[in-house]
């Protein structure tokens, strides 16, 4: 084992594992691994290994659109296969506000550079003749989309990695990271090693891992669980008459995921009441871990499978996998500088951590070798969490990311679980007043006031909310009147030093006002 | 034809087992359960009989505690009628297992009761040849085949020396092994019927039996850790460490 390298990666995960493989990409040859006991032995192991193209947020597209594109060329490169099934993925809509959802979404998928096609139902049966879709509103398609044997994903990046001079060092538990003069000291059961940068992609340990660090790391898994059955005769037909796999379904409004596999068929539901799970984080001796199934949890998401595949409940249950992904409160990764720590990395929460994965790696190896990432990172920022984030709150907050995974994502949505948490001295005389309140950062903001008999309760659209009245009016009172806002979202930040002024200058439309001007 | 099968709830066989640190046990906090396989195997014949008409009623049954019931449903999602479960916590012993399925069996009166050979817990193979034994009534262990005749069965048994077949009279206990049959596996709207179907809820000491340990159980260990192996270069010198280090030949 070596006792100096530039960077020590934590976690051999396949989130970890990309991270290295993409600072060994990029020419820091002298990069290592360590991990507590086998490469994908947390959670990478039970993930059903899909590869969703769609997601709300441009900057976890953008990550998932890269790593779709890298796994389709990483045979090549390795000469190791990693069951990459281009299959494409079909994302149903039974009502109108879903499509809406889509058509949305397909605006920030052009932005991103993602494929995606609107399908009518007929069009739907014709690639899924086992889909009921007389109910259906539409659906899209991404063609490029899939899924892939995480596993071997996994081994194809450290081959990817070791090839070109980095490091794996496995059954090697990390007991402490220390600060020194010029970087890091990785403590490890098998001797110490000197870095300057260390990355955390330690997955279900990432809230132990930050501890060592003095960073509490807002990450706890929930349980998520998948059903695999026997082969279906219908299917084993199509494949003996070599018809293509009819690719990844999603029933959005049912909430689950359904694909092929060996002759039969997985069901992945994201249901209400999946607890989180590892909260004190796993024992140490944990490894290739699943908890008890709950298929009673699932009873009306797989009424629903069933309901659009009837096929589904033709035949046997094999394996229930019930395993534990690591969430966030908004669901998204975090990914980017720890805050107030120089050179300490964090890419932890990963909810879909094989899609995710190639993207984050990417980025990491971009922001710590050239000083700045190349995307713009800023929905997946280490800082949009701070210290409101408690044990208690990130297990609401968490399990209703789970359960959200599927749920209509608005532009306006406030989601309830956990408030409120922090509110100013004016609170309830806003409430009082009408207010209809939003959370940032942890602290309730009135969102709009509910005026003229209008209920005070939110009204999440992709059209003109009810709130467009009452914020027109508010608008118009602020400008013509006066306007008293308690609290901003807006961070404010202090530039000082040499060059301030022109720098300012230079970024704001208008020209600084002179020093001490008053007002 | 009744049969009755006893079904067991052990830590899955995919779970590497982990002794916990006191010496006191081993870990079953959050660990996967499911049932015994061979005990799969015994409800899988039994509902191959009553499919093929020879039989009349499958019922399930299970000792231990509440969560026992799970394993109960999954026969019962496989073809069992009914289940019954008897509501004992802790380790049960084969003796008193037996004796609780002695209990079962004078109000039940089956013709046929079956098992798993053994459970992969805590392997005693034992608890079909007790009831055997109390009962009075003939046994065939470790069946891999087995052939319902009037008032008879003809077994197939995997021994040592490789198969002996037997006929026993009805009523007889049968032990299952693995090479049985291969158990199917439960739809889901088979899985959601279970749900529906009658079980009783018995409690030990409502059947008078005494469940109290007979057997003091002194400390629970890992097994020794293996060593590393290592690579030799050549023939020779692997007889040569065989002869000198391992002292085999």
């Amino acid at each position: 084992m070596k006792s100096k390298s530039k960077v020590v990666v934590v976690g051999g995960g396949v989130v970890g594992v990309s991270a290295l493989y993409h600072l060994a990409k990029k020419g820091w040859s002298d990069v290592v691994l360590v991990e507590r006991k086998e490469l994908t032995s947390g959670s990478t192991w039970h993930a059903a290994g899909l590869l969703p193209l769609f997601n709300m947020s441009y900057s976890v597209g953008q990550l998932h659109k890269y790593a779709v594109n890298l796994y389709g060329k990483l045979e090549e490169e390795t000469g190791k296969n990693v069951g990459f099934s281009r299959v494409s993925n079909i994302r149903l809509a039974n009502n109108k506000d879903r499509m809406d959802e889509y058509f949305q979404y397909a605006g920030v998928a052009q932005t991103i550079g993602v494929d995606v096609k609107f399908l009518t139902p007929d069009q739907v049966k014709e690639i899924w003749p086992l889909c009921n879709t007389s109910d259906l509103v539409g659906a899209i398609q991404h063609p490029e989309d899939g899924y892939i044997q995480p596993a071997d994903l996994t081994q194809a990046l450290a081959t990817g990695a070791r090839n070109r001079g980095a490091e794996i060092y496995r059954n090697t538990t990390v007991v402490g990271i220390k600060q020194t003069k010029n970087g890091w000291v990785v403590e490890t059961d098998k001797g110490s090693i000197e870095c300057e940068h260390v990355i955390s992609c330690s997955g279900n340990f990432a809230r132990q891992t930050g501890k060592m660090v003095g960073l509490d790391i807002p990450v706890i898994p929930v349980e998520h669980q998948y059903i695999v059955t026997e082969p279906h005769p219908e299917i084993q037909k199509r494949k003996k008459e070599g018809l293509p796999e009819m690719g990844v379904l999603r029933d959005s409004d049912s909430r689950w995921y359904m694909r092929e596999e060996a002759g039969g068929l997985i069901l992945g539901p994201y249901e209400d009441g999946a607890p989180a799970c590892y909260v004190n984080g796993p024992s140490k001796e944990s490894e290739y871990e699943l908890f008890q199934e709950d298929l009673d949890r699932l009873a009306p998401h797989i009424e629903g499978a069933i309901h659009r595949v009837p096929a589904f409940g033709e035949v046997g249950v094999k394996k229930v996998y019930n395993g534990a992904i690591c969430y966030t409160p908004d669901g998204n990764p975090i990914v980017g500088p720890a805050w107030g720590l120089k050179n300490f990395w964090i890419n932890e929460g990963h909810s879909f951590g094989i899609t995710a994965a190639g993207g984050a790696g990417w980025q990491l190896a971009e922001w710590i070798i050239d000083g700045e990432p190349t995307i713009d990172m800023l929905g997946v920022e280490p800082r949009r969490y701070g210290d409101y984030c408690s044990k208690s709150y990130l297990i609401k907050k968490n399990e209703e990311a789970y359960s959200h995974v599927f749920i209509n994502h608005f532009p306006d949505e406030e989601r309830p679980a956990a408030r409120p948490l922090r509110t100013a001295p004016c609170y309830d005389r806003m409430k009082n007043l009408g207010a209809v309140f939003g959370q940032k950062f942890g602290w309730e903001r009135p969102n709009f006031f509910a005026t003229d008999g209008m209920e005070q309760k939110d009204d999440w659209s992709f059209r003109r909310s009810k709130w467009f009245s009452a914020i027109e009016k508010e608008c118009k009172n602020v400008r013509e009147n006066v306007g008293l806002l308690d609290m901003t979202a807006f961070a404010k930040c202090r530039i000082k030093g040499l060059g301030a002024e022109a720098f300012l200058d230079k970024l704001v439309a208008n020209k600084l006002p002179k020093k001490n001007w008053k007002n | 034809m009744k049969i009755l099968v006893a079904v067991k709830r052990v830590i899955d066989y995919n779970v590497q087992v982990r002794v916990k640190d006191d010496g006191t046990g081993v870990v079953t906090d959050n660990v996967k359960m499911s049932t015994n396989p061979p005990d799969d195997n015994a409800i899988e014949e039994a509902v191959k009989i009553k499919e093929s008409g020879k039989a009349k009623e499958v019922v399930a049954i299970t000792i231990g505690d509440d969560k026992a019931q799970e394993t109960v449903r999954k026969a019962l999602a496989v073809g069992a009628d009914r289940g019954i479960h008897v509501k004992v916590d802790g380790i049960v012993e084969p003796l008193a297992v037996s004796k609780i399925l002695k209990k079962i069996v004078e109000k039940e009166n089956p013709d046929l009761v079956f098992m798993g050979k053994q459970a992969i817990d805590d392997d005693c193979n034992q608890t079909g040849q007790m009831l055997a034994a109390i009962l009075n009534w003939p046994q065939a262990t470790f069946a891999s085949k087995i052939e319902v005749k009037e008032k008879s069965l003809e077994v197939t048994r995997e021994i040592d020396e490789g198969l002996e077949t037997i006929e026993v009279n009805i009523p007889a206990i049968v032990t299952c092994d693995l090479r049985l049959n291969e158990p199917r596996y439960a739809s889901l709207p088979n899985i959601m019927k279970a749900k529906k179907k009658p079980l009783e809820q018995l409690n030990a000491s409502d059947l008078g039996v005494d469940t109290k340990a007979r057997i003091e159980q002194i400390k629970v260990e890992e097994p020794p850790k293996r060593k590393a192996g290592i690579k030799v270069a050549s023939v020779s010198e692997l007889v040569q460490k065989l002869k000198n280090e391992a002292k085999v030949i």
